[in-house]
This record gives structure tokens, sequence and C-alpha cells, in this order.
């Protein structure tokens, strides 16, 4: 008995000494800490796919970096219940409306992985982790930084000429990352002309370190993506002959070629005309409230139906055959068709782009770059760089024409091929701005509802839907949540 | 001569160290029926030395050197102290203590007789809530204890419930006080949430995680309020701490009790909707307004009524016909609310078997309980058993067990902010849509105004869903308590805990969120926790001086895993599982856990015997902090002073023959952050193209801690004519601050928040508690108790004082938590019948405008607590026990719905019959425009005042006379619980008692459903 109190006795004090090693056995489960990640190859692996799985968010190039310019501009019209989404259209957006806090905070997000990426992918210690693997590493988060920085300049500040010095105000700049409290800062806005230096020098840095392909295994950004947004960046600038350079590089890469349909780079994933796409998957998609399904795809195919095309586009795409060419045609008693119509649902119940129609799985894909841009671009930017009509270069007509060709088609009885007679060739047009206009006219009915039509006309210079580009409605405001927080931003 | 001297000396010397240790025996018994009492408890004063008599009233003790006195104590007698004084035989008579009916106090890690507890502590009895069919055992709580608030967030069975001890100290992390059983703190699934578990059918209705505990299980409830009393649980005190005790055997002839209860349940109140004919007048009505204020009419050439009731005209407006033919006779009138409710049954039997010997003692229960709830398809069944077996190995070892499995059966039904909700569908679906078709088949045709917002119908949206919680929990504990030396006692006691809640969802093709064709969703939530205490507890007296010290070390850990899937494209609604389903859509699977350390330590001191000191110090730590911050340290002192026992009080002793004044201060700690908090986190599922993908989820803040509270407090307690009234009456002042608020920062920085401690609240209040036996004859007693608590909230610090609005509600600093911050409604103007609203400056105005918003109403009680009478006649008794909230304000945002003049295009409470109309310009009810908002905008027109008074329960009873029931006893008794509510004229909502869960908007309500109304007869034998 007496041996037994004190066994008791001395297990219950020895019980007494075990408390320290409880409290460090619990670790996360699903996360890892944040140290352990930046400073592992696989770590970093997982950062740039997280990176990537940004960019899927319906807020940015997820969906509203092709829907938000969309309805702004005149090709498209908002008919939905979201009224954040009507005021966007109406160009009277809030700084509390959600899709403008939200394009903002998430590109702010994934520029804060892209800067965790490149400051700590130097110093990881691993000799299985080789330099070209850093490099491609860097190369990713250098394109993702470039292309997010550009779009949020272009959204949230006037245009390139609004001042004369282009100082008027954008976005804040921040290059290193934060990983913890202590890396907070509160910056100011950074000039339109800072913003795009910095952008330019992200996607240069890109297009050196990204494979040289038309695409990758993994279908992620390629050289060319990288390419092709230095071109809108000097697009946006007005430099039409750096421009036309970087538009004559895709082309002559031989990589891309247009499909035989217009319907072709949506009916397909990754067809040879696509040069970048953001993958959306049936399990992993913005569902069936946002995103470019949500909205264009009509109630009938199980989407929302809220966005319709408008009586100017469709005016626009009976125009892509001029009088002159109709003329023709009918006199030699052939008949047009321009197979856009198939990819619009003219139905007064639908009114709907047939270019994204997965209303069951809300899993198409987000076409950011296709080369029929870099077609129409390379055109547009020779015009734009030649002293007059005369001058024009052949090229510029082979481009515009392959474009048109390659959807209009003009047929006899038997179902023969005459389309040259809806080609354009010297002589056609009696000044450059005639020519320009049939390439807008081309670009706006080719580019329809991907997100093209608003920058184009804010660039050119022309009215927005009745809203001139020196109006402020047109820029985005910066987002409330910004402002409220930071001190240095009013 | 000398020799034999010094042999008597020897001899004597021996005798003396013979009676160093002396050998007590004795009988107790009864004073009133002079039978022997067992189980009574007899201890060596100042010592931990003790025993119990056995069947014959018997004991026996070794009574060390030097101690003089044996204290004899038993629940529901009066105390005896008596001195022993040499005798080898000590016997005493016991008599029935009417004052105090019981002298111990649960306090944590020990118990405290209560003269000597100089902490606020609230205590509820097992036979306060005898043969009550409580929910859950937390509902015991319920107007009961001053300073307790508890609100059942919904009528649906198993809900979960809001519990605030003196007020709410927490703004984003939980408010939940800690809940110990038997000394194990039990689970408190989510932190930073509501408490509690299972999917949430609808906004937050959980499940309660106390639902499988069987109430009549428990022997006490100790309510742990102020900071004495709650530091010794260190960082985890500061919303109080809830101590349930649970029944023990006593060494004593077996008692076995059965109990077996059945009755009806029904809902205490249903919406009053309009009916099909009501609802086509002020649909027509509103379609003409409608046409006239879009100037259809006018477009036309005809008049705007002439406009409406021409189906092409109208069709060529809206696409189809929205108008509705006002021919009475071809109007269909449907109760889709009573096509969803039933009258319930209930069946409860309860039985347990207790008692011992004088090493041995055993306590083994079981309880059976089915239950149907108003709404059709909701059921909970309970089953639970309990084992508790306590043994002496020897005079110094006492080993114990206790072993309680349980399952509960919850059948669920969707509530509150969901198509799927059976009471908010059926009341806002068209009272012109029969439910069956003419072959008695569901209807699912489109409404006569053409206007199908969802797929399904109420009814089959009842029938065809299928909710299943099942709740498997195991707590099971082993205790050992060493008597180290006469003083020194050893406890150790492991515990541990299994909760399993498995749910099973299944939607049909015809319901709502199932359609197409089905969908189903298997989850699976397990939580592992265990427990181990150890604690040193040395008890002396010296002279006039008592001392009692206890220190011990508390360690918990908890690990927690769970599991779902989802599926969709059923074959047949009659396949239930997720094998059956064409297309899995997600599934997911997560782990987590978290442990606590504490090192505690308290000195009680008493000087003679009126004179108490507490001093209290736990050092915690937890896996919760980070290693800058791992342990806190939380110290209290309290003290109390029992006036009553003073010399110079002789004189006062006719009026007031009790008298105690006490106060403490003390820090508490609430530990309810995240279980990784303070660390810099990737987290991963972010994948792209089926590449895993991570993402920094989580910055690094190592400063991050607990919230810090620091409570002070102050009684006085009283007894009045021989202690037939007493009472007590105090006054607490709590401040937390260091409160986990998450700021916004620049966006630039890639996340848009930060949680940091940042923020202070403070709570104050008085509370009242007076009991009275206020006539106490042989046939007939009257006693009565009443509790009353009042509660002022306030934030005292935002980050940099700037004010964050939250819907309806409000966080500034000067005001309570969750304030409202509305537009002020003034009525309708009568010459046009357009909403008015008050401007900020005061003004009446015909627009709404955000900017006009200001603080109104409150959402905590002015005053709070709970009314019980007793009454006993020969045979007869009756409790009558009303339970009251005073000043609370719930908004009701469903009013949106039902009280928006046809903003919302779905059917009308009745009360919008008045609305406006040229004949009928004296209302507050807007005139009624299709689409448009006139009034239906978030307003204080849905600010409703919720202050109530409930008659909680009615028991009356009739125990047979023991001339036929001789030893045993045999009550029967008929029982209503939530008879009666009495609200303000102002509240239109189906309960005053709801919660959204939550702190900020827990008074932001949409549709909850209404308390159950239980009626049953029931009968209680002990032999």
């Amino acid at each position: 008995m007496k041996y037994l109190k004190i066994i008791l006795s001395a297990a219950v004090i020895a019980g007494m000494t075990i408390g320290c090693d409880v409290l460090d056995s619990p670790e996360p489960e699903q996360s890892l800490p944040t140290e352990e990640v930046v400073n592992d190859a696989a770590g970093m692996e997982n950062l740039v796919t997280g990176m990537y799985d940004g960019l899927q968010n319906p807020n940015i190039s997820g969906g509203n970096f092709n829907v938000l310019p969309e309805i702004m501009a005149d090709n498209a019209n908002w008919t939905g219940s979201f009224v954040n989404y009507a005021r966007q259209a109406s160009k009277n957006m809030l700084p509390s409306d959600p899709q403008i806090e939200g394009w903002w905070n998430i590109s702010y997000r994934e520029i804060n992985t892209a800067n965790v990426l490149l400051q700590s992918v130097g110093d990881i210690d691993d000799p299985t982790f080789t330099d070209d693997d850093r490099d491609l590493i860097r190369a990713e988060a250098y394109f993702v930084r470039g292309m997010l920085y550009f779009e949020l300049a272009r959204a949230y500040s006037m245009p390139w000429d609004h001042t004369a010095d282009n100082s008027h105000p954008a976005v804040p700049i921040r290059t290193d990352g934060v990983e913890g409290v202590d890396d907070f800062e509160d910056l100011p806005l950074s000039t339109i002309s800072e913003v795009y230096e910095q952008a330019e020098s992200d996607l240069n840095l890109a297009a050196d370190l990204l494979p040289d392909v038309g695409i990758r295994d993994n279908q992620r950004a390629t050289r060319y993506a990288a390419i092709g947004y230095l071109k809108r960046l000097h697009l946006e600038r007005g430099e039409y002959e750096e421009s036309a350079d970087l538009a004559s590089e895709i082309i002559t890469s031989g990589q891309f070629s247009l499909t035989d349909s217009p319907g072709g780079p949506f009916n397909n994933e990754f067809s040879t005309e696509s040069i970048f796409e953001i993958i959306h998957t049936p399990q992993d998609n913005p569902g069936v409230n946002d995103g470019q399904n949500a909205f264009y795809t009509d109630a009938d195919r199980g989407g929302r139906g809220d966005i319709q095309f408008s009586s100017d586009f469709t005016n626009a795409l009976a125009a892509t055959v001029t009088d002159e060419q109709q003329a023709e045609i009918d006199a030699a008693g052939y008949i047009v068709f321009d197979t856009r119509e198939d990819l619009i649902d003219r139905d007064e119940d639908r009114l709907s782009t047939l270019k994204f129609t997965d209303g069951t799985n809300n899993a198409d894909n987000v076409m950011n770059m296709r080369y029929a841009a870099i077609l129409l671009t390379r055109a547009e930017t020779l015009v734009e760089t030649s002293a007059s009509i005369g001058d024009v270069p052949e090229e510029a007509y082979e481009h515009l024409n392959a474009v048109r060709t390659r959807s209009i088609e003009v047929t006899d009885e038997n179902g023969f091929e005459f389309n040259e007679l809806i080609e354009f060739e010297p002589g056609d047009f009696d000044s450059r701005e005639e020519m320009l206009d049939a390439i807008l006219l081309e670009r706006r009915v080719e580019l329809a509802f991907e997100g093209d039509r608003f920058y184009t006309l804010k660039r050119k210079g022309l009215s927005i839907d009745g809203v001139e580009p020196d109006d402020e409605r047109i820029k985005f405001p910066i987002p409330q949540g910004e402002i409220d927080a930071n001190p240095n931003i009013d | 001569m000398l020799k034999r001297a010094i042999l008597i000396l020897i001899s004597m010397a021996f005798a003396f160290s013979a009676a160093a240790q002396q050998t007590v025996t004795g009988v107790v018994t009864d004073a009133e029926t002079g039978e022997p009492l067992a189980g009574v408890t007899v201890i060596v004063t100042g010592t931990t030395v003790g025993a119990s008599t056995d069947i014959d009233g018997q004991y026996e003790l070794t009574v060390p050197e030097d101690r003089n006195t044996l204290e004899f104590s038993f629940v529901g007698f009066e105390t005896i102290r008596e001195d022993i004084d040499g005798r080898s035989e000590v016997n005493v008579v016991m008599g029935e203590d009417l004052q105090e009916l019981d002298d111990v106090v649960v306090t944590g890690y020990g118990t405290l007789s209560r003269r000597q507890v100089t902490s606020s502590i609230g205590q509820v009895r097992a036979e306060d809530i005898e043969d009550v069919s409580l929910g859950s055992a937390d509902q015991a709580l319920q107007g009961r204890v001053s300073g307790v608030q508890f609100t059942s967030n919904t009528g649906a069975l198993g809900g979960a419930s809001t519990i605030r001890i003196r007020g709410a100290s927490s703004i984003t992390a939980s408010t939940a006080p800690l809940v110990v059983i038997d000394g194990t703190p039990v689970t408190n699934p989510s932190a930073g949430g509501s408490g509690s578990v299972g999917a949430g059918l609808g906004a937050d209705t959980g499940l309660n995680p106390l639902v499988n505990l069987n109430p009549n299980d428990i022997e006490s409830y100790e309510v742990l309020k102020d900071a004495a009393a709650s530091a010794i649980y260190g960082s985890r005190g500061s919303n109080g701490v809830i101590l349930i005790t649970t029944k023990q055997g006593r060494a004593d002839q077996p008692e076995i009790n059965v109990r077996m209860a059945g009755g009806f349940t029904q809902e205490t109140n249903r919406y009053d909707m309009m009916n099909g004919q009501e609802f086509t007048n002020i649909w027509n009505d509103a379609g003409v307004n409608f046409f006239e204020s879009a100037g259809i009419g006018e477009l036309f050439g005809v008049s705007n009524e002439d406009a409406w009731f021409d189906p092409a005209l109208n069709a060529q407006i809206f696409g189809t016909n929205f108008g509705l033919d006002p021919n009475p006779d071809n109007i269909e009138s449907a109760d889709w609310m009573d096509a969803v409710t039933q009258t319930g049954y209930m069946h409860e039997t309860s039985a347990s078997v207790s008692g011992g010997t004088e090493s041995t003692r055993y306590y083994l229960s079981g309880n059976y309980k089915w239950e149907e709830g108003y709404i059709i398809g909701n059921e909970l069944n309970r089953y639970s058993a309990r084992l508790r077996l306590d043994h002496d190995i020897s005079d110094q070892v006492q080993v114990g067990l206790s072993l309680n499995p349980s399952r509960t059966d919850n059948f669920r039904v969707y509530s509150s902010n969901a198509v799927a909700a059976p009471y908010t569908f059926s009341a806002l679906y068209y009272p012109n849509v029969p439910i069956y078709d003419d072959d008695g088949a569901l209807n699912f045709g489109v409404a006569p105004n053409a206007n199908v917002a969802f797929a399904g119908q109420p009814v089959a949206n009842i029938e065809g869903v299928d909710a299943t919680a099942n709740i498997t929990q195991v707590l099971g504990s082993a205790y050992t308590r060493v008597n180290l030396t006469e003083n020194t006692v050893l406890n150790s006691d492991f515990s541990f805990e299994l909760y399993q809640i498995q749910e099973q969802i299944r939607q049909g093709d015809q319901t709502t969120d199932g359609s197409p064709n089905g969908q189903g969703i298997s989850s699976n939530e397990q939580f592992r926790n265990y427990n181990w205490n150890n604690t040193i507890e040395y008890a002396n007296t010296f002279g006039d001086h008592n001392l009692n010290l206890l220190a011990g070390i508390s360690l918990q850990e908890n690990q927690s895993t769970s599991f779902s899937a989802t599926g969709r494209a059923f074959p047949n609604d009659r396949l239930r599982n997720i094998d059956s389903a064409a297309d899995i859509t997600g599934a997911t699977g997560a782990g987590t856990s978290f442990s606590f350390a504490g090192y505690l330590s308290r000195i009680n001191y008493t000087f003679r015997d009126r004179y108490n000191l507490t001093l209290t110090g736990r050092v915690d730590g937890s896996s919760r902090f980070s290693d800058e911050n791992q342990y806190g340290f939380f110290p209290a002192i309290s003290a109390g002073w029992v006036i009553s026992d003073e010399d110079f009080y002789s004189n006062f002793a006719d009026y007031v023959d009790f008298l105690n004044i006490r106060g403490s201060v003390g820090q508490t700690g609430n530990a309810e952050i995240g279980n990784f908090a303070p660390l810099g986190l990737v987290g991963f599922g972010t994948d792209y193209n089926s590449v895993p993908g991570g993402r920094i989820s989580q910055l690094q803040n190592p400063d991050l801690r607990w919230e810090k509270t620091t409570q002070y407090d102050a009684a006085l307690e009283f007894g009045i004519f021989d202690s037939r009234l007493r009472g007590s009456i105090g006054y607490y002042i709590k401040n937390t601050d260091d409160l986990l608020l998450d700021v916004p920062i620049s966006r630039v920085n890639g996340f848009t928040t930060l949680t940091d401690n940042i923020g202070a609240v403070t709570n104050r209040g008085l509370e009242f508690d007076l009991s009275a036996d206020i006539i106490q004859t042989e046939q007939f007693q009257w006693t009565s108790s009443f509790n009353i608590s009042t509660l002022t909230n306030e934030v005292t610090e935002l980050v940099d004082g700037e004010q964050q609005i939250f819907g309806q509600n409000l966080l500034r600093e000067g005001e309570p938590i969750g304030q409202f911050f509305l537009v002020r409604y003034a009525g309708v103007n009568s010459e046009n019948g357009n909403a008015q609203w008050l401007t900020a400056d005061g003004e009446i105005t015909e627009e709404y405008n955000l900017n006009d918003r200001v603080t109104v109403g409150s959402p905590f009680p002015d005053f709070f607590g709970g009314f019980t009478n007793n009454f006993a006649f020969r045979n007869l008794d009756l409790t009558v026990f009303f339970q009251y909230s005073y000043g609370n304000d719930l908004y009701r945002a469903d009013g949106g719905f039902t009280d928006s003049n046809l903003n919302s295009l779905f059917n009308q409470s009745t009360r919008m019959n008045d609305y406006w109309t040229p004949e009928n310009t004296d209302t507050d009810v807007p005139r009624p425009i299709l689409l448009e908002d006139n009034g239906a905008q978030a307003s204080t027109r849905y600010l409703e005042d919720a202050s109530y008074l409930r008659l909680k329960q009615l028991t009356l009873g009739y125990t047979m006379p023991a001339s036929i029931t001789g030893n045993s006893t045999v009550r029967f008794y008929a029982q209503g619980l939530n008879l009666l509510t009495f609200t303000s004229s102002d509240f239109n909502g189906s309960d005053p008692e709801a919660a959204s869960g939550g702190n900020i908007q827990a008074t932001d309500v949409f549709f909850q459903l209404p308390q159950q109304r239980t009626v049953m007869l029931g009968v209680n034998l002990t032999f």
C-alpha cells in the first residue's frame, strides 16, 4: 500500500513536467510556413502556379479584363441585374463598386507574389535548382507583373496624351515583396509615364527569358505573349514604329496562323491563332455568377445572359463589305456572307455572342491575345507610319485581307469561292484615314466581346459610346478601400 | 517508590503517545425522522482526512494529534461542527437546512463552501431543472443566473445558441464562454466562430455542440462570472466559464429513478401572410401604379387601369401578362405556411440507478429522447448513457472513472436565408397558386402573375430535401486522488472527448437547389480532445487561520479533421449516396490542431472564519501564440468579509442576519484566435491547369496575442428574516483591450486587411439576485426567486477611431458593438402615398439617402433576467418561471420582403393590406408600386423593439401520498414550455428571441424560426 502511494505520487509529479512539449506539436496541416516555401525550389514552383491561379480570378484576366471594357464601349450593352455593372456600362462607376475594388486588389495581390518570387529566387540553396530554372521563374514573374501594371495603368488613369508630359497620376508602383507585417508601406500614385516604364522594363525582361515557342507544354505565357503586351503598351503611347516592329516579330516567327473559321479560336482551346489564353476548367472556374460565361452566355444556353450586343455592332457587322464591293458582287450574281454572323445569336430574347457558350460548366478559356489582332495592328501601324496613302506598303493590305477572307465568303450558286472580291488593294482608299477606318472597322467586328474596343477608341481619341476620352468618367476611380487605408492617396 | 513513579511516568508517556492518533466512530441521524443518514461527509476540520457514513449512518475516522473538531456536511442539511474533546464516539443529529440548501460551490479545480466564496459565481442546481425537458443542456441557464444572457438562435431542433456572460467583450474573436464538464474543457469547434458545429443550412444556423449532453445527468452548473473566478482558466476565461458537474453515486441503498414524458410541440408564432384575394388586390393596384409612374397609359392613350387589365397590352410591356384576374371566383388561395408546419410529438425516457458501499459508489443512467419539431420533417433523436464509478482503494487513495457515450440523429431543416428553407419560402410563395394540381401531385406551375423567381415550391422543398446530422460523442475520464499526508492531496485526472458529426444532405430533382437532377453533399468532421490535470492541494488550520493552497498543471490537446464531397446528377431521388452521382463536383479535406499548457496556483486564506482572501495566478501558454508571446500571466485577487459574524454586528442581527461584502479584481484572456494566427503561411489549393499551386495566405505577425480583460467586481450578500429573504447585489466593470480587429491596409501591399490587437471594449452592469421563502407552513409553501441584470456595452477604441459599417450595424467608438445605423423611416405622405424619411437633421424628405443614417436603437438589452415561483400545497406543486429581456432591438431584414408593399415580388404580410390609396390616406404603409422601392429600403421601418416577457415554464405536479407509495416516490406532472410570450406592440417578427450568430450582426435576423412550444405529461418514479 505504501509503495502504491509512492508510485502514484511519483507518476503524478512526473506528469507535471511534460507541459512544454505539448505546445510545440500542433502544426498547420493545409499550409506551410512562408519562409520554408520561399527558400525551396518546389515551393517557388508552387507560388508561380498560384500566381497563374490568380490570373484566373474573374476580377482580372479571368473575366473582367474582357467584360468591363467591353460593356463600357459600343459593341455591347449590359442588361443584367447587377447594378454595379450597370454603372460601369454607363461610365458612372463608384469608388466602392466591387469590380473596381476587385481589379485593383487582385492585381496587387499577384504583383506581390511576383515581387516575392523575384526577391527570393536568387537565394535558394539547392544544387538541382539550375540557373535556367531560376530564369524561368523570373520570366514568369516579370511577365505577370508587367502585364498587371500595364492593365492597371490603362484602366485607372486618363489616356496617355491627357497631359503633355504624361505626368497625370496612374497607380502606385511597388517592386519589393511583402511577407510580414514589417514590410508594409503606404505608397502614393505614380505617373502614367512611370508605370508604363515599369511595365515596359518587366515585359522586356520577360521577353528575353520566356521560352521562344508558340505554345508551351504547360500552356503558360511565351515570349510572344510578352512581345504582344509590349506591342499593346507602345500602341497606348502612340509609338507606332515600335509596335509595328513588335507585331512584325510575332508575324515572322511563323509560330501562329489564322484558323479556318472565325469561331476556331473559341471552339478549340489553344488553336494555331492563340497567343495567350487563361485556362478555366469544369472544376476550376469562376462559377455561375461571375466571369465571361456567366455574363455573355445567354440564359437558354445556361448563362445569365447579362450582356447583349448592340445595334451599333450589328450595323458595323453589316458594313464590313463596302458598298463598292457589294456592287461588284451583285453584278457578278454572287452571294456574300460574313461568317461572323454565325458568332452571334440574333434572336431577340438572346442577342448574345456565341464566342462563349459553355453555360453548363462555365469553363470556356479567356482569350487574352490572338493572332488576328497582331495582323490588324501591323496593318494599322504600317498605315500610321506612312506619310500618305500611296506610301502604305502592300503588307498592310495583305494582313487586312487575310483577316477578312478568313471570315467573309463570296460564293456562286455552285459553291465556288471568289473571296478576292472582298479584298482591298492599293487604290481602293483615297486617304490614310479611309484605310484606317476600314482597319478599325475590321478590328471592331473581329475582336468584338474580347475587351479590345474600349482601348482602341481611347487611344485613338475617339468618343466612347457618347463620352469623350478626356472625360474623367472613362477612368476607373481609385477604390474606396485604398483611399480609406492609404493616407498618401486621397 | 521512585521506580513506581518512573513506571507510571513511562506508562503515561506511552498512553500519551498512543493518544497521538485516535480513532473516532459515531452515527449520524436525521433530526426529523431519527433514521440514520448515509453518505454524510465527515471531515477532521483543518485537514483532508475524511470519510462518508455508510448505510447505517456509521463512520470511522483516524483523527490526528492536536485536532479536535469534526465537520459533518450533507446536501440539504445544516453543516455541524462538533468538538471531539477526547471522546471516541461522536454521534450527531443533523437537521434540514432550510436556508441554504447547498453549502458547496464548485469552483475551478476544486470546491468551496458558500461562506468562503469571494468571487462572483452563479449556480443552477439539478432540482431547479428537474423534470424540465430541455432542448439542450445549456438552456438551463436562461433567466436563472444574473449576468448571463442566453438567446436561442433559432427554433429548429438542436440549433445553436448565443450565450454571453456579462456582455460581449470581443468583436472578431468568439464571445462564447468556456464550457468545462467535470474538469474537461469541451470542444469549441470554430475558433473565432459563433460556437456552433455542422453545416449552416441557410444563414448560420449551425448545431449546438452541447445537444448530446443529457441534462438529467447534471448535478449543478456553476457560472464563473468575474475574473477572480475565471482567472484560474487563464487565457480562456475572458468570456466567463460554465462549469458543469455531473451526478455521482453515494454510499447508500441503490436509488432507481425513472422518468417518462410525452407531449406535443407547436410553433409559438406564425407570420400572417396575405391570402389569394388580398394578394390579387395589392398586386393589381401595384401594377396599375407602376403603369402610372411609367406613363404607360398615356403612351397608349387609355387609362392605366384599362392598360393593366388588358392582357395583350400588359404582355407587350412585360413580355407576358403580369395582370391578375380580379374575379374572386377565379382566385385560388393556398395556405403554404400551414402546408409545411405540423403539430409534432415528443417522448422522453430517462432512467438512472445510483448507490454504493462505503468504498465504492456508482451512478448509471440512460436517456432516450425523440422529438418532432413543428416544421414537417424536423426531428431529433437522442440516445445517451453514462457510467460513473468512484472507488476507495484505501483510506488514502481514491480512483474513479466516468464514461458517457451519446448520439443524436438530427433530421434538420433549412432556415433563414435560403430558398430551401420551408418557413422562409412558404411565407413568400404566392398564395394564389394551389399546392397540388387536380391529380393530387405537387403543382409546379407558373404563378398566374407569370413571375417565377426560383425553381421548385415549398412543399416540394420539404419532401425532396433530406439533411441529416448524426453526432456521436464519447466523453470519458479517469482520476486518481491520493492523500499524501493528512493535509495534502494529490489529484490527477485524464479525460478525452471524441466528437464526430456526420452530415448527409440530399436534394431531389424537383427541389430548388437540386434541380434539374439532384445534388448530394456528404461530410464528416471529427474532434479529439485530450486533457490532463494534475493538482496538489494543501489544507491546514493554525488557530484562527485557515489556509488552502492549490498548485497544478493543466494540459490540453485538441485535433480535428474534416472531409466532404459534393455530387450532382443523380439518376433517381431514391439513391442517397455520393457513389450514385454522375459528377463529383467537389471534395475537401482538412485538419487542424491546438494545445494549451497552464501552470495554475491559488491561495485561499480565511481568518476567524469571517475574513476571506483568495489569490489566483495562472501562467498559460498555447500553441496558438507565437514564440515571442507564448506565455501570459493571469492573476486575480478577491476578498470577502462576513460582517454578520462580527461581535459588533449583534445589534443588527435581528434585522439582517447575514451580511457579506466581497470584491475582486483580476485579469483573464480570450485565446479564441485562429490556431496559427501569428505565422506567415502559404496556403494551397490554388492550382492552375491541374498543376498544384500555392499562395501567401497569411502574413507573419509575431506580436499577435490573446485579448485581455481586466475585471472589477464588488457585491453585497445578505440574508433577512432569518435568511428567509436572501440575495445579493453586485456591480462589475469589465475592460477588454488588445481586441483582435481586421485593420484595413493599403492594398498595394498585396493584402486588404491585417489582423492585429488593437481595439478595446467595456462592459458594465448591475446584478441583483433575490430568493425568498415567502410562506413556509406544513400545508403550503411558496418560494420565489428573482434576478435582474443591467448591461452597458461600449466600444472604447477602434483602429484610428475609424468607424466600420457592416450592413445595418456599426462599429464606432462610444457606441455598443453592432449599434444600428439606419435611415429613419417617417411614415407616409398622406397626400401621395410616398414613403418619407428623416434627414440627419431631422427634416422630413421623400428622398432616401444613405448619408441620412444615424445611430438608433440598441442591440443590447437595458436589463434582463428571470422570475421563478414555486408553490407546494400538500401533494401538489406548481412552478411558474418567467424570463424577460427589455430594451433590445432586432433588425428584421425579412421586412424588406414581407413588408415591402410589393417592391419585392413575393407574398406580403397582411399588414400591407393597409396600403395607401386615395381613399385610405391615413396609414403608414406606402403606396404599392410594382418593382419600385417605395419604402422598402433598409431603414428603421424594419427595426423593431424585441423586448419580451415569456412564460418559459409552467409545471403542475402531483406526488402520490407516501401512505400508498411507501419508500418510493411517484410524481405525475403536466408541463408547458414557452406557453406565453408577451412582446412589444412594435414587434412584427416571428420571435423576439433570435440571433444570427457573430458579434456585430447578431441582431440582423432574417426569417428566424420561432421558438417551439411544448406541452407534455410525465411521470417520475424514484425507488
